[in-house]
This record gives structure tokens, C-alpha cells and sequence, in this order.
């Protein structure tokens, strides 16, 4: 019967919950040394943005097939992933997850924490056979969350998703950049990652459909208040990192001039949002200014799009022009 | 509740019942039954004097009656359609839904308490109330049904052979099957303009007409502590807590919320946990955090 925790792996929510688990995992086995805005933007995490067309607090984590949408950024990390996940509800899923017991436990003892869907994202740093249980951290709470091998994968979401990590091979830091604005640039262009489900978009059609949401009065109150603040920190968070890397292209500090510029509108969304207890919400008399000033916002994104479109073009990107047999589908 | 209601009839019978007769009746030790005693005082305000002469108690006021303790059957109605929509509730904190659908169920059959959690409001008109009990009598009786129904569609009127009462986004429907030719559907309550119950019964036909319409998802297992009690625990239940089994007076006892099991063993009395170590530690980190605060303040007291 074995034990084992992993001491000083500690998560904190801050950014998307994906980004606060892969920052609190990969900080701990020192495979990435930066800070969370610099994740953030390496993995194009903090450009993803959907929206449902209520306003639905799920939104925030709705962003695309998970599998699919993390890959490239930990791809772009130049580190080794497996991740499993699907529906509780199918009938294998109770063999699925006992081998995905195994192989948390695995990693563990390899010393290295685990992305988990509490929901959210959270972190694995622990197990106990003898009490059949895994350590989870949610990020909120200094206190582990405990949960039973037995009751692995259940939540009220009816779906799993579990990730592991392994070994990682160097990519020159420019690499890495170019290849975040152009994860950038393809979810700013594609309008729907959860086809043929079309009530969440994503990217510049999800700003569309935030504004409609917000004049139409038909939303869900305290989603319009976490999609708001989670926009409001992913886009501090571009601008913070296009910061930290300007001076590689002028086009890239044209595109964090637009970011500044939105960072005042950022300002502005802050002042329509009242804290109550632990959340932010919208209060109701701004939702036309807020609609008013998500306008001007795309504007201003469109166009640092359009520089990191200028970047793309001049370096060639086999990874998209190389049409495989599926189209721009991938096997899984 | 069973004891207290059995203890108020003897009252009123004018037998003056004590602690030792409660214990003998239930089976429960004299300290438990004196417990009972001291809970219709203080907390049921049950106005109870004590006759040395008669060796028992009586009631100072005779007008006094348990308060809470009864519920109309149109109120445990009520219950049964709320503890039905919150077992089918599939949204945030569906965990906690589920488990006060749990406790409702309970309601109807006998009465519990239940804490104040901001649960999620369901309406309940009066005629979705009428055709939920009406169906479910029928499907318990087996009997068919005669629905008129009306919706996009337009209106129809025909016979259904009543299964089951399932709910799907946030909507009630009462699944079964039409004769000629036998098929499956599913009808919104909402769409019912009415329904009469007819004499003709059915044959239950086997699940495999059901399959489809709700896939059974698996169900959280609860964490179990492994626990020495001071005393014999006459009942299912350790103040609540179901016991899954017992040894002597070793109990495994089940729990879904880790920080109320805390709370709970914080207050009542208990001998040893063998098991789970994770809540041992727990318990132990929490109580010497109080501790540690304690002395804290007595240090701030003595300077």
C-alpha cells in the first residue's frame, strides 16, 4: 500500500483554471520557469474566448473538444502529453477509469502532478492506497479536495478529462511566439469549436454574440459576470505578455499598442462589475454600455490580429500548409 | 420521531411515561431515552413537569401539540413532485440537489429536518401536480391512461400505458408506450390538457421499452470512516449517518460532505477512528488549529 504526495506543487486560480494547473505542474518539475502570463501566451490559452449565446457561467471552459484545444499549446511547449477524458454515462467507462487510476498513480510516482476535471481544471499532487483516494487541488481552497479511486471522473458535468506529462525537447523561444499568434489568429477566424453545437462561438464571432446576448436582456447573470472577468484578466494577461516579448517584430508592438489601448476599455468593463461575496457580477443597468464598449474591443482585436497575420505571413508554416489526408483534422 | 410521538400519547393516554419505560419500549439505553425527553422539552418547548407521585411525566398545558411533527397529504404531495424534479435536476451543484432529493423522498414517509441551502425554485402549478400524481398512481397501478394533449402539432386525444415520470431539461415527461402500433414516446406534461385514469390495466412490458430515455450514469460512491462508538446504535443511522456496517461496536459509516462529517464529530461522541487516515488528520489539523487559537487568546488575555 503505497503513499505518495507531491510537496510544493501548489496551484492558485488566477488565470483560466487550465493555465493555474499547467503552471502549478509544470513549475513544479521545472519544465517551464516563466511566469503564468508567458504560459499563457505560449500555449494561446489566454487568446481563447467563447461565448455561450446565454451567457452561461460554462463558457469560460466551453473553448473547444479539450483534447484537441490543449494539444497545440503543449505541443508549442515542446513537452510530452497523454490525455484521456469522455462521457461517464457511456457503459466501458468504469474500465477506462481504473486504467486512468493507473496511470495518475503512475505519474505520481514519477513526480509529476496531473491535470483534472474537478470541474474545473484542477491538479492531482497526491495518492493514499490505503484509503483508495487521490489529493486535489482546485486552487481556491489551501485544503486538498479528496477523492475516491471509486469516484474518479464522476461530477455533475458528465464528463471526464484527465492529462498527464512527460519529457520535453528545447524550441527557441521565437518559435514558440510565432506559433502562439498564429494559435491566435486561427481562434480569432474559427466561429464554432463545438459543432454542430452552435450556441457557444468562439473568437471574433463570440464578441458578436456577447453583444446580442447583452441587448437582448436573455442571459444568465452570474455567467455575464464570470465570462466578463475572465475576458477582462485573459486579455490583461495578452497584453502583459505581449509586453514581455516586444521588440521581436514591429508588427508585434503595433499589436501590443492595440492591446494597451483595449486595456483602458478593460478598465471601464471593471467599473460594471459589483463584487458580491466571492464572485464579480454585471450590474444590470450597464449591459448597453457594456455591449457599447465590447464593440470598440473586437475593433481593436481585429486589427492586432491583422499584425499578427503580417508576422505569420512572413515565415512559412508547414504546420498549416501541409494539407494531411483529413483536411486540417488531425487523427484523434 | 417515533418515540416522541409514542411518548405524547402516553401523556395524553395519562399513563406518565418516564425515561425507563421510553427505553424499554425502543429498546434504546435510558440515557438516549432521557435524551429524547430533554429534546421535546427544549427544542420541541413540549411545557412537561415531572409528578414524583405518578413517577412520569405530564403536560403543565394540555392544549400544547407537537409542533411540525404532522404534514398534510397534500403537503407530502407536494414533496413527492419536488423530491421527483430535484433527483432529475442535472445542473450546477446537482450533488447537493440529489442528495436534498434524497431527504425529501424521506419526508414523505416520515418527517426530517433540513438545513437552509439555496436550492434551485422549480414552479409547480396545481395542474402539473394533479397529472403527477394521477400518472404516478397509474403507473404504480399499472393502469392504462386516457390523454388529451395538445401542442405544436395540434390537439390529439389516445391511450398510453403509463412507465415511468422523467425529467429533461427542466421539463417533466411521462414516459410509456401506445398500442397499435406498440411504440415508444415520451409526453410533456406541460402539453396535457388532461388525463383520466381508465379501468383497463396492462401487462408490464420488460425495460427494454424504456431503454434509451435515461441512461442510468453511474453514482458517487460515499467516503466510509470506520468508527468505535461509545454505545450500541439501535438503528440504521449514527445521528443521521447511515451505518453501511457494524462489529461489536466498531460502525462504517457513510458521508458525502467531508466538512460536515467534521463538524459532526466535533460534537458527538465517539470512542476511536480507525479509518480513513486522511480524515483522522484532518480532524486532528482542524482541532489544533482551534487549540492553537485558543491559546492565543489566552496569551492576549493575560498581557
Amino acid at each position: 500500500m503505497a503513499e505518495n504526495i507531491l510537496d510544493n506543487l501548489i496551484m492558485k486560480r488566477e488565470s483560466k483554471s487550465y493555465v493555474d494547473s499547467l503552471h502549478a505542474i509544470l513549475t513544479h518539475t521545472g519544465q517551464f520557469q516563466g511566469s503564468k502570463v508567458l504560459l499563457a501566451g505560449y500555449t494561446g490559452m489566454a487568446f481563447k474566448l467563447a461565448v455561450h449565446r446565454r451567457l452561461l457561467p460554462m463558457s469560460v471552459t466551453a473553448y473547444g473538444q479539450w483534447g484537441e484545444a490543449h494539444r497545440p499549446g503543449i505541443d508549442n511547449l515542446g513537452i510530452f502529453t497523454i490525455w484521456d477524458g469522455g462521457r461517464t454515462r457511456h457503459s466501458t467507462f468504469s474500465y477506462y477509469q481504473r486504467d486512468a487510476v493507473n496511470w495518475v498513480r503512475r505519474s505520481l510516482n514519477e513526480g509529476i502532478g496531473v491535470i483534472y476535471w474537478i470541474p474545473e481544471f484542477g491538479v492531482i499532487h497526491g495518492y493514499d492506497d490505503s484509503d483508495r483516494i487521490f489529493y486535489v487541488q482546485d486552487g481556491w481552497s489551501k485544503e486538498p479536495q479528496i477523492l475516491l479511486y471509486d469516484n474518479f471522473g464522476l461530477n455533475f458535468t458528465g464528463f471526464w478529462y484527465c492529462q498527464v506529462f512527460g519529457d520535453q525537447l528545447r524550441i527557441p523561444e521565437q518559435q514558440m511566439l510565432l506559433e502562439s499568434l498564429r494559435l491566435a489568429i486561427e481562434d480569432w477566424d474559427i466561429p464554432y469549436r463545438l459543432l454542430p453545437d452552435r450556441n457557444i462561438a468562439s473568437g471574433r464571432q463570440a464578441y458578436d454574440v456577447w453583444v446580442q446576448a447583452l441587448r437582448s436582456g436573455d442571459f444568465d447573470k452570474s455567467g455575464a459576470g464570470y465570462i466578463l472577468e475572465s475576458f477582462c484578466h485573459s486579455r490583461t494577461e495578452i497584453r502583459m505578455y505581449l509586453q514581455d516579448v516586444r521588440g521581436v517584430w514591429n508588427e508585434l508592438d503595433q499589436a501590443c499598442a492595440c492591446y494597451e489601448q483595449l486595456g483602458t476599455l478593460i478598465d471601464q468593463m471593471k467599473g460594471y462589475m459589483d463584487q458580491q461575496e466571492k464572485r464579480r457580477v454585471l450590474r444590470p443597468d450597464t449591459t448597453e454600455d457594456l455591449a457599447q464598449v465590447l464593440v470598440k474591443a473586437k475593433a481593436l482585436e481585429e486589427q492586432a490580429i491583422d499584425y499578427f497575420r503580417v508576422i505569420s505571413r512572413k515565415y512559412p508554416d508547414l504546420k498549416r500548409s501541409t494539407v494531411p489526408r483529413w483536411g486540417a483534422h488531425s487523427a484523434r | 420521531m417515533h418515540r416522541i410521538h409514542w411518548f405524547d400519547e402516553q401523556i395524553r393516554g395519562g399513563r406518565f411515561p418516564n425515561s425507563s419505560g421510553l427505553a424499554r419500549e425502543f429498546e434504546i439505553s435510558r440515557r438516549q431515552a432521557q435524551r429524547d425527553i430533554e429534546y421535546m422539552a427544549s427544542s420541541l418547548r413540549a411545557p412537561l413537569v415531572y409528578m414524583a407521585k405518578y413517577r412520569g411525566y405530564c403536560y403543565e398545558d394540555q392544549t400544547f401539540r407537537l409542533p411540525h411533527l404532522y404534514m398534510t397529504e397534500e403537503e407530502q404531495r407536494v414533496l413527492k413532485y419536488l423530491a421527483h424534479r430535484y433527483r432529475h435536476y442535472n445542473y450546477d451543484q446537482a450533488d447537493a440537489v440529489k442528495r436534498v432529493a434524497h431527504l425529501l423522498e424521506r419526508f414523505t414517509l416520515e418527517e426530517q429536518q433540513m438545513g437552509s441551502h439555496e436550492l434551485p425554485v422549480f414552479s409547480a402549478p396545481p395542474k402539473q401536480l394533479q397529472f403527477f400524481e394521477l400518472l404516478s398512481h397509474a403507473i404504480s397501478d399499472l393502469r392504462r391512461v386516457h390523454i388529451h394533449y395538445r401542442d405544436h402539432d395540434g390537439e390529439r386525444q389516445f391511450s398510453l400505458c403509463p412507465l415511468k415520470m422523467i425529467s429533461q431539461f427542466n421539463a417533466d415527461y411521462v414516459v410509456g408506450y401506445v398500442a397499435d402500433p406498440v411504440q415508444q414516446v415520451a409526453i410533456r406534461l406541460e402539453g396535457i390538457v388532461h388525463v383520466s385514469i381508465l379501468d383497463e390495466r396492462f401487462e408490464y412490458r420488460s425495460d427494454a421499452l424504456l431503454g434509451g430515455w435515461e441512461e442510468p450514469l453511474p453514482v458517487r460512491k460515499p467516503f466510509v470512516a470506520e468508527i468505535r462508538l461509545k454505545e450500541l446504535q439501535q438503528m440504521d443511522l449514527w445521528q443521521g449517518y447511515r451505518i453501511q456496517a457494524r462489529q461489536d461496536l466498531i460502525y462504517s459509516i457513510e458521508f458525502y460532505d467531508t466538512d460536515a462529517f467534521l463538524q459532526h464529530l466535533f460534537i458527538s461522541e465517539w470512542e476511536e477512528i480507525l479509518s480513513p487516515g486522511w480524515l483522522r488528520r484532518k480532524l486532528q489539523q482542524s482541532a489544533e488549529g482551534l487549540i492553537d487559537r485558543l491559546a492565543i487568546q489566552r496569551k492576549q488575555n493575560v498581557e
